[in-house]
């Protein structure tokens, strides 16, 4: 029986047990598909205490890559529209998904990041919506919403709503519009009120196991006279039969961790709870407004899971808020390494790692299986990096054009303020 | 396809760094302005540029007398000059009137001066107490790597000389001296890392491209530069079936560790990978696994020990993020203080297109953030003792070739 992500208990009866077999079809889909014998469900023995973990930045990598500006990225990834948080549904495609909220002023009062996967709110929304209500209600911090922001047209609380009439409603609401680039409808999933999960397609928990069942392989390369080598992820991405995008932080990393065991000889299976973690929060980068006092830990609100005996976090969801009696907020914070002040929820990102547990052990006869390189992507001039440049202008085209000034004797304008505010400034 | 970074990093192929090394940190006078600095930096280089070629200034004077054989040349000994700018280049504090014009596009945003106001600027890299300590913030540094003490203690002299004689509005900070050992250990006499990249990846890791923020960088790279003392006491008061699990390699051959176990005694002892050299030197072609340890699964001990946790993510690309690769360039030094007491450590040298994967390192609980050097939790064998502390540090920003010398556009 798979455990919940995060070791919750949200899920009771029906719902558990089909969150059980959630996971178990995933995993034997994707073990079937990719033939893998170096990816499993489950090690029986030679289990690895604890587990390994497998992580990366959350930050999105190809956004930054593609715009060649790490200040263009920031933008665009806190890009929101009337439609929702924008930036989140192109951008945030590292397993991780982060919600901005600012004040009037647009200064950043609280920064929500989510890693909750889509599959366990699928199947909660399926099977318990007054306590899936309620947990919206909570991130909201409304005393209730109504079901129709959540599910839409669909009464999940009529007797004669099916589990899978739920689903309809909720997947119409709280995921992303398909066939398009815009933000699910819901105020509540699309960062207007409030994020829930990972709304992205590419952020599922499904995504993940696949592009490491697909990963499951002792792929190796021999250079020159050399002994052979596990490819790196970047390599087995050009070279070989992946389920995984080259040029992110976090496909390359699961496919070449995934290929080093499996390069051994080794197995490796996905950690009870299967989901997607927070990893490590670099709390000590920020400092108070003063440049000199540390951000307190407790800042950091960590929930939605807690360590399984391993003592490894399993949190899902962090918010980072200063204590309302404070004279300032989170836009006023600094960042130690920078020495700007906080004006996109990306310098908060920058501070957290996610990633997954596995377990590696077991054995599995065969050596390495020697594939021919390919070159790997160039990154900042993929295909995809079109679509970046083309929402940053349309980013850029729907801000305020900035105030003209009376021009001076030689014409100038005056300079656009800039959001990054930095200690030398 | 030609590369624009400037030499002194060897990551070309066949290409190795001299045994002696300087890093010579020079500031720009108060009330400098910004053209004056171009010509004063473009003097220095042009006067580096002859040194390259063994000739000084003093040896061939700009009026000859008769009978003088011109040109007079010293040995050059590989001499290798490297230009990069400080934190402080960029900070209006130091300079009112500002050096540098837009500040705000120009500063790439990891350059900063670290922190002597806490105890540490990173988790488990304290500074040394202020008394031994010798952090200066500088406006440029000047690396000198050549195959002897002569060429690089020649250059550091011929620079102050050319200040003097030419006036320039420079003034030296400070120097530091390094060298390398033959026997490619350490201080703490294990073998010092190898470098596993070739090199299309070196350069990967190292060249700065596709960034728009500060486009003068573009082709060029980040030092980091930590001056680490080592407490030479602390690290042999542990047994050296400690020092091993904390470092994962046999102290001899450097064979990594495969596996721990429980001696008679109770104690735990670290297992050599199979197939190792058996003689206290590497090998040309050393077995699968011997400098690019395979990760332990399901060793802690060994987990936690520095080879490791200095390299986590073994498998990832090294231009991935997630694979924090660096390039490094390392220099023992030693030293006397005035009380008789030796100082001796490392000069940890690295080149990197991103300073985050440095910080990230040393930041990071499961890297080296958690840990001083290497070992377990608080309570747990081996130990993770107090062995190293940070005398001096800094990152730089070092500009693509460019003329009249490297970054200068910065200055425009």
């Amino acid at each position: 029986m798979a455990k919940q992500p995060g070791n919750l208990n949200d899920l009771t009866g029906a719902a558990r047990d089909e969150w059980n077999t959630v996971v178990a079809k995933l995993i034997v889909q994707a073990v079937n598909d990719s033939q893998t014998q170096h990816f499993v469900a489950q090690l029986p023995t030679n289990m690895t205490h604890p587990p390994d973990v497998v992580d990366w930045d959350g930050i999105p990598a190809r956004v930054q890559t593609c715009l060649r500006s790490r200040n263009k990225a920031m933008e665009l990834s806190d890009w929101t529209t009337g439609e929702g948080d924008r930036g989140r549904a192109v951008c945030h495609e590292e397993y991780m998904e982060w919600r901005t909220v600012r004040d009037p002023a647009g200064k950043i009062t609280r920064v929500e990041i989510t890693t909750e996967v889509q599959e366990y709110w699928i199947t909660l929304a399926r099977h318990d919506p007054v306590k899936l209500l309620a947990r919206v209600a909570q991130f909201a911090s409304e005393p209730t919403i109504p079901y129709q922001a959540v599910y839409g047209s669909v009464n999940p609380n009529a007797p004669s709503t099916t589990p899978d009439q739920r689903e309809a409603g909720f997947r119409s609401m709280m995921l992303p519009r398909r066939g398009t680039l815009l933000p699910p409808r819901s105020p509540y999933n699309n960062g207007q009120k409030a994020i829930c999960f990972l709304s992205q397609s590419v952020n599922s928990l499904g995504a993940a196991v696949f592009l490491a069942a697909f990963a499951g392989f002792p792929y190796a390369a021999v250079v020159g006279d050399g002994d052979p080598r596990p490819l790196t992820g970047a390599e087995a991405i050009a070279s070989t039969k992946q389920s995984a995008v080259d040029c992110r932080n976090s496909d390359p990393t699961i496919v070449g961790a995934v290929i080093g065991q499996a390069f051994q000889g080794r197995q490796i299976a996905l950690d009870d709870p299967p989901g997607l973690y927070i990893t490590n929060v670099n709390a000590a980068r920020l400092r108070q407004p003063d440049g000199q006092t540390l951000v307190p830990e407790s800042w950091f609100n960590q929930m939605r899971g807690v360590p399984s005996d391993d003592g490894r976090p399993r949190a899902q969801r962090l918010v980072l808020e200063v204590p309302a009696d404070l004279p300032f907020v989170v836009g006023d914070l600094i960042d130690s390494q920078t020495g700007e002040t906080i004006d996109f929820g990306w310098q908060i990102a920058q501070l957290v790692k996610v990633g997954l547990y596995v377990r590696v052990g077991g054995s599995v006869p065969g050596g390495p299986r020697v594939e021919a390189l390919k070159p790997t992507a160039r990154c900042a001039d993929q295909a995809e990096c079109e679509l970046y440049r083309r929402l940053h202008e349309e980013f850029l085209a729907s801000q305020p054009q900035p105030e003209i000034q009376p021009s001076g004797a030689f014409g100038d304008a005056i300079e656009r303020p800039s959001r990054i505010r930095g200690a030398y400034q | 396809m030609s590369d624009k970074i400037q030499e002194g990093i060897y990551f070309r192929s066949l290409q190795r760094p001299g045994p002696h090394w300087r890093l010579l940190l020079l500031n720009v006078a108060d009330g400098t302005s910004p053209e004056a600095a171009t010509n004063a930096i473009g003097s220095l280089w042009v006067m580096l540029g002859r040194l390259r070629q063994g000739l000084v200034d003093d040896l061939n004077p700009p009026v000859a007398r008769e009978g003088d054989p011109m040109p007079v040349a010293v040995p050059a000994d590989s001499l290798t000059c490297l230009l990069g700018f400080g934190a402080r280049l960029f900070n209006p504090h130091a300079h009112p009137l500002p050096l540098v014009r837009n500040i705000r596009e120009k500063r790439p945003v990891l350059l900063r001066e670290f922190d002597t106001r806490t105890a540490a600027p990173f988790p488990r890299l304290p500074w040394l107490p202020p008394q031994d300590r010798r952090q200066h913030d500088a406006d440029l540094v000047v690396q000198f790597i050549a195959d002897t003490d002569l060429a690089v203690n020649r250059a550091i002299v011929e620079t102050a000389k050319h200040i003097a004689d030419q006036q320039l509005p420079l003034q030296m900070v400070t120097f530091f001296d390094g060298f390398n050992r033959g026997d490619h250990r350490s201080w703490i006499d294990f073998h010092d890392s190898i470098n596993t990249m070739d090199e299309a990846q070196r350069r990967e890791v190292i060249e700065l491209v596709n960034n728009l923020d500060n486009e003068w960088m573009v082709g060029g790279t980040f030092l980091a530069f930590l001056r680490l003392e080592i407490d030479l006491g602390m690290w042999r008061s542990l047994t050296r079936e400690q020092q091993e699990l904390i470092v994962g390699r046999d102290k001899l051959t450097g064979c990594p560790l495969r596996s721990v176990v429980m001696t008679a005694a109770g104690t735990l002892q670290g297992v050599k990978l199979a197939q190792c050299p058996m003689t206290g030197e590497i090998p040309p072609n050393p077995p699968p696994g011997f400098i690019d340890a395979p990760r332990p699964a399901g060793e802690p001990v060994l987990l936690a020990s520095h080879i490791h946790r200095a390299n986590v993510n073994r498998n990832a690309a090294p231009r991935e993020r997630a694979s924090n690769r660096v390039y490094r360039q390392g220099y023992e030094f030693l030293e006397v203080r005035p009380d008789g007491r030796l100082s001796l450590g490392l000069n940890f040298i690295s080149f990197q297109a991103e300073l985050e994967r440095i910080t990230d390192v040393l930041a990071r609980n499961d890297w080296l953030g958690g840990v001083n050097f290497g070992g377990g939790p608080p309570g747990g064998e081996p130990p993770d003792r107090q062995i190293l502390a940070l005398v001096a540090g800094g990152f730089y920003a070092v500009p693509p070739h460019g003329d009249p010398f490297p970054g200068a556009v910065v200055f425009d």
